[in-house]
């Protein structure tokens, strides 16, 4: 059976060795085939890192968000048991009790002190928004009115303070004592000269509508003092902290990107559009997106267990565009009337759209080879880059500012399609437009408030 | 060599280089005669290399480590086109038509053309060709590897021959009447396969 022989002979000796040039392509399905298995078995201790990461970020703008609130509840429960506790069950007719007058008009004093400073700092904003607070309402809307000829009673009362003052006022207004507050309260609007009729009527008015309320069987009807109080206290946190502001920046950036080793570097180019929202007067947040175009090159002889050239000189070019997405984290240390500094700091996500290297191997001359390899929209690197600047803002007018930024991005994982240690410093120059900015009182307040710290 | 094996046993990507440099030709060869075309083939080599890193610390250094991984390849291929995998009903063998004696003519044939050849074959066919031919396999160990009988695996073996050969007289059509003639009667395959030359395992 030569024939039958023949056949196998024939395509065993013409395929079992063929020479077939090797493809780098197929290295590449390799070697992300081997990432997607090496990922797989990374995955939690990656979602655990990024998940702390984000963590912390939430962690410290809640612990500045509620540190304030807290404090202001503390000193106001202290305050509040300095007070004695009014009897329950007072009766109508014990109106003028001596001791009750007394306390109500020491609870008056705080509500006048407090309410003059707040008046003075936060104006007409923050006397409409506790005439909205309901039970009150009548006692501020005479003392508002009072204090706007007024001179502040205590100019350096803390705002803290102030807060406390409102707190116990406030506590006092218990359902069972609620008539005999407004009663104390009213009688002595009834003091101040120059209230207008108009306002008495509307004193009245939300005077009954608050007893009316704070007394009512109807559940759904009935305001208890706590919400009165949470919302007044609600109101003054707002009046008191700035408006959130919206920051939009266009920026450019030069930029030097390396890996090591690196021989010699081309100027990298940054272009993006920013959102800067302000959570506070010191702290914001930034993200947006960013393209850059990265040109570095790592060159030198190769270590010993390169595949591409052990041991020998290489050079690797590389050119790639880059989509950045940063989420940052400021802090401003320093706000003068034009100059404001802040500390940056967050995390970015590369998008590496277009990767193109260029591989030189051997010595100058004939012996140089050269080989290219280009991958599109192969490699991200989600929260992989963490960013850290000090930014310089000069302010141009209420809406304009110009930045002046030094950064530096320092890579948390391999970049790229070589998994390269990439680092890039640069300057970033920002042309930065406030929208929605404060309103003036609330920003005039928020600078007395700051300077009277 | 060594050296890049104990590389990849601790998962070092350039070791991994290497090594897939160094038998990729190999592979490919083998998974190019397994496979529907050579974009398949591709990826069924880097199956079975995923398979080579993942389990290269089972490889026994006393045995060729290159048929070690060839067999993981072929396996990989085998297993890739395994739901492909349509079996005659087993013929009797004897019984078979013996076509060709003209093969040598072509022995200057490209692998190019010889690839296409196999690559033409259907999936049983040409499995059982690859592994028996080229590969070397006895038809016990293909009957146990694709779960068929032996008898299956020489019939397929015997049409895959023949269908080769009916391709190889039809890329030179004046050969074509020399290539056609009856089988002599009571033939045995398994002699056929016993006067084989040395397989290489």
């Amino acid at each position: 059976m030569e024939n039958e022989n023949d056949i196998d002979q024939l395509f065993k000796n013409g395929l079992s060795d063929p020479e077939i040039p090797f493809n780098e392509l197929d290295w590449e399905k390799m070697e992300r085939k081997l990432d997607g298995t090496e990922n797989k078995k990374r995955l939690i201790p990656m979602w655990l890192y990024t998940a702390t990461g984000i963590a912390a970020v939430l962690t410290v703008v809640l612990f500045w968000l509620l540190s304030t609130p807290v404090e202001i509840n503390k000193k106001g429960g202290e305050e509040l048991s300095s007070v004695e506790p009014v009897k329950p069950g007072i009766k109508k007719a014990e109106l003028e009790n001596n001791t009750a007058d007394l306390k109500m008009n020491r609870a008056e004093h705080q509500i006048n002190s407090a309410d003059t400073h707040i008046h003075q700092e936060t104006g007409q904003q923050f006397y409409s928004q506790v005439q909205i607070a309901g039970n009150i309402s009548g006692r501020t809307t005479a003392v508002g009115l009072m204090t706007e000829q007024a001179p502040p009673v205590l100019p350096l009362l803390s705002a803290i303070t102030a807060n406390d003052g409102i707190n116990s006022g406030i506590n006092l207004m218990r359902p069972e004592v609620n008539l005999q507050v407004s009663s104390t309260l009213a009688h002595s609007s009834k003091e101040v000269a120059d209230v207008s009729t108009a306002a008495e009527r509307d004193r009245i008015a939300l005077e009954k509508k608050a007893n009316a309320l704070a007394q009512s069987k109807d559940p759904f009807e009935k305001i208890t003092p706590t919400e009165i109080a949470r919302s007044v206290q609600k109101n003054m946190e707002t009046a008191l902290s700035p408006r959130n502001t919206l920051i939009l920046s266009a920026m450019a950036a030069p930029d030097i990107t390396t890996a090591k080793p690196s021989k010699s570097s081309k100027v990298s180019s940054n272009l993006g559009m920013l959102a800067t929202y302000a959570l506070s007067p010191k702290f914001s947040v930034t993200s947006g997106a960013i393209y850059a175009k990265k040109y570095y090159n790592s060159a030198g002889t190769a270590p010993q267990d390169n595949p591409y050239a052990a041991a020998q000189d290489w050079e690797v070019d590389a050119d790639c565009n880059v989509l950045d997405i940063p989420l940052n984290v400021n802090y401003k240390l320093l706000n003068k009337k034009r100059l404001s500094v802040s500390v940056n700091t967050g995390l970015s996500s590369y998008f590496m759209l277009k990767e193109k290297y260029e591989f030189i191997t051997g010595a100058a001359g004939a012996g140089q080879q050269v080989s290219t390899l280009e991958v599109q929209n192969q490699n991200k690197h989600l929260f992989g880059i963490a960013n850290i600047s000090l930014s310089f803002d000069h302010r141009i007018n209420e809406s304009f500012s110009v930045g002046l930024q030094p950064f530096a991005k320092l890579p948390l994982t391999g970049i790229g399609n070589g998994n390269v240690d990439l680092k890039s410093v640069g300057v970033s120059f920002s042309l930065n437009i406030g929208l929605f900015p404060a309103k003036k009182t609330g920003k005039y307040a928020v600078v007395k408030y700051s300077s009277l710290k | 060599m060594q050296r890049i094996i104990s590389g990849c046993i601790k998962k070092d990507r350039s070791s991994q280089y290497l090594l897939y440099k160094e038998f990729y030709s190999y592979g490919l060869a083998i998974c190019r005669r397994y496979a529907l075309d050579d974009e398949d083939a591709a990826d069924v080599l880097n199956d079975g290399f995923l398979k080579i890193f993942n389990n290269i610390e089972k490889y026994d250094p006393e045995k060729p480590f290159k048929s070690w991984i060839g067999k993981i390849i072929t396996n990989t291929a085998i297993d890739h086109y395994r739901a492909n995998l349509k079996f005659a009903d087993h013929e009797d063998v004897s019984t078979l038509e013996h076509i060709g004696d003209a093969a040598i003519v072509y022995s200057q044939l490209a692998y190019k053309e010889l690839l296409a050849l196999i690559q033409g074959l259907s999936p049983a066919y040409r499995t059982v060709f690859n592994l028996y031919a080229i590969d070397g396999y006895s038809h016990e160990e293909i009957a146990e590897l694709l779960k068929i009988s032996t008898g299956t695996s020489k019939s397929n073996l015997f049409k895959a021959r023949q269908k080769l050969q009916e391709k190889l007289a039809t890329i030179n059509g004046s050969l074509k009447a020399d290539v056609s003639f009856i089988a002599r009667q009571g033939v045995n395959p398994i002699n056929v396969n016993n006067e084989m030359p040395a397989k290489n395992r």
